[in-house]
């Protein structure tokens, strides 16, 4: 079907839901009801980040292509790594910088996805429980992921599209785990740089701007506590039409757009298309009005 | 001698169609005394034929056939709007059917093609793009009403944003890592996403 019919579909869907108005918000409460255990599990999940180094190697499949990877996390120097061992005979780890954000809640997760926990399989010779991220509406990806029963890191992760086909999944071969200090005075929210000159007009449910800045072009950085996207906007050249293209990769997504108002906006992450296509939509130029 | 901004200027236009009887005047009289105006206007030829039909053209210059063809026209009949279009049109359609006639088949991707690169890893057509139960529920529905996404794709440009989102792809991969590994399921996971080639910039 061409794009244009379900662009028309998604306006026309926006225009007349009511719930787009009235009730764009589930309330905290009733989606917070969740088990102790669920709880608990979460807790963990969502604290392990920052208080549990490891070391190991992982396999890591984006859709046709596969590859063995060399994994180092060490959250209380902050000095992360990896090495592709696929890719040459004796290349050195690359070492990966990262910038801290504070993560959601229990509760705020559970306002948009499913939650739901069950035991895991052995991975890696670890004992895992099972949590599965649902997503309640087709904005953003589905996750399952067995986590370690002791450390409560990520040994096996699915990503998987909101129809459920199987888009990325990455498996420890081994790993060896360490409790760590999590680290403190921690600068939550990144680095102070100057806000980027745009801005979106309305945002999808559950994601908030984390981050912005205008190097090495104008970005936004948005996440809903499991999902991760960016914007980036440049000046479409003059002679480029109208138009969209999309790139995936596993579960990332390269959706590029050129706008009327000569500007070409890039949205990359982890989301379907049509979550990239209304952040697209919904970029604005700060004093513009349209 | 280099090119002045405002023959730049008018070669933009011409090429766009939207040029007047003065930028045509002045891009003709450029490109016949002024040899990096001549490159100039190839190159921007190039580029639009590039985006226009996704084949790398080669070097034709149609110019002086068509001073040829403005001077045998009775003088008193100055162009109009529609005629700088039309000669604009004629020239852009002479460099599309000439380039692709004696080119050959050279398809967007290639190692001759500047923009093309190729992102290595799995490309397939996303799920998820049925937009039926897509809908904001931020607080600002007037301005969704206003710009509605029915922004319609050019169809002849799809291939070429396809390949602009691939470019992307390599572009920004390292630069979204950064920024959002730390509240990813895995830390280290999204710069395992990072293409390899794409890592080091």
């Amino acid at each position: 079907m061409k794009f244009w019919v379900l662009a028309l579909l998604a306006s026309w869907v926006i225009l007349i839901t009511p719930t787009a108005t009235a009730n764009p918000e589930p309330k905290v409460a009733s989606s917070c009801a969740m088990s102790e255990a669920l709880k608990t599990a979460l807790d963990g999940f969502l604290g392990a980040a920052s208080s549990v180094g490891y070391r190991g190697t992982m396999l890591v499949e984006y859709g046709g292509d596969r590859e063995f990877i060399e994994v180092h996390v060490d959250p209380e120097s902050g000095k992360n790594g990896l090495k592709r061992l696929n890719k040459s005979a004796g290349a050195a780890p690359r070492g990966v910088a990262s910038l801290p954000h504070g993560r959601r809640g229990p509760c705020e997760l559970a306002r948009y996805y499913g939650l739901a926990i069950e035991p895991g399989p052995a991975v890696a010779g670890r004992a895992t429980y099972r949590l599965s991220a649902r997503p309640r509406d087709t904005l953003r990806l589905a996750y399952v992921m067995d986590i370690d029963a002791e450390f409560h890191v990520p040994l096996r992760v699915l990503a998987a599209s909101p129809e459920g086909k199987i888009l990325e999944r990455y498996e420890f071969a081994n790993i060896a785990l360490e409790a760590q200090a999590a680290p403190v005075n921690a600068d939550i929210g990144g680095a102070a740089t100057e806000p980027s000159k745009y801005y979106l007009a309305a945002v999808p449910p559950g994601f908030t701007v984390v981050d912005q800045g205008r190097q090495p072009v104008d970005f936004l950085v948005l996440s809903d506590g499991l999902a991760s996207v960016s914007i980036f906007v440049e000046n479409q050249p003059k002679t480029l039409p109208s138009g969209e293209g999309f790139a995936l990769r596993g579960a990332s997504l390269s959706y590029t757009r050129g706008m009327a108002q000569r500007k070409l906006v890039t949205v990359f992450g982890e989301v379907p298309i049509t979550t990239a296509r209304l952040l697209a939509e919904a970029i604005r130029q700060r004093d513009e009005t349209r | 001698m280099t090119v002045a901004d405002a023959i730049k200027e008018s070669m933009s236009a011409v090429i766009d169609g939207e040029g007047s009887d003065l930028d045509i005047a002045r891009v003709l009289k450029a490109v016949e005394e002024n040899p990096e105006a001549r490159v100039h206007w190839q190159r921007i030829q190039q580029a639009r034929g590039l985006l226009r039909t996704g084949q790398l053209e080669r070097n034709i210059d149609v110019s002086h056939a068509v001073r040829e063809s403005l001077k045998s026209q009775p003088r008193r009949r100055q162009l109009g709007p529609l005629g700088s279009l039309a000669v604009a049109a004629s020239v852009t359609f002479a460099m599309v059917l000439g380039g692709q006639t004696l080119l050959g088949q050279s398809p967007l991707g290639s190692a001759a093609n500047p923009i093309a690169t190729a992102v290595p890893g799995g490309v397939v057509p996303i799920p998820g793009a049925a937009p039926v139960q897509a809908r904001f529920g931020a607080p600002k529905p007037a301005d969704l009403s206003r710009a509605p996404i029915t922004k319609a794709a050019d169809s002849g440009s799809s291939a070429i944003y396809d390949q602009l989102a691939r470019e992307r792809f390599e572009r920004y991969a390292q630069a979204h890592a950064r920024s959002t590994a730390n509240l990813q399921p895995n830390v280290v996971v999204p710069f395992a996403r990072v293409p390899e080639n794409a890592a080091s910039q």
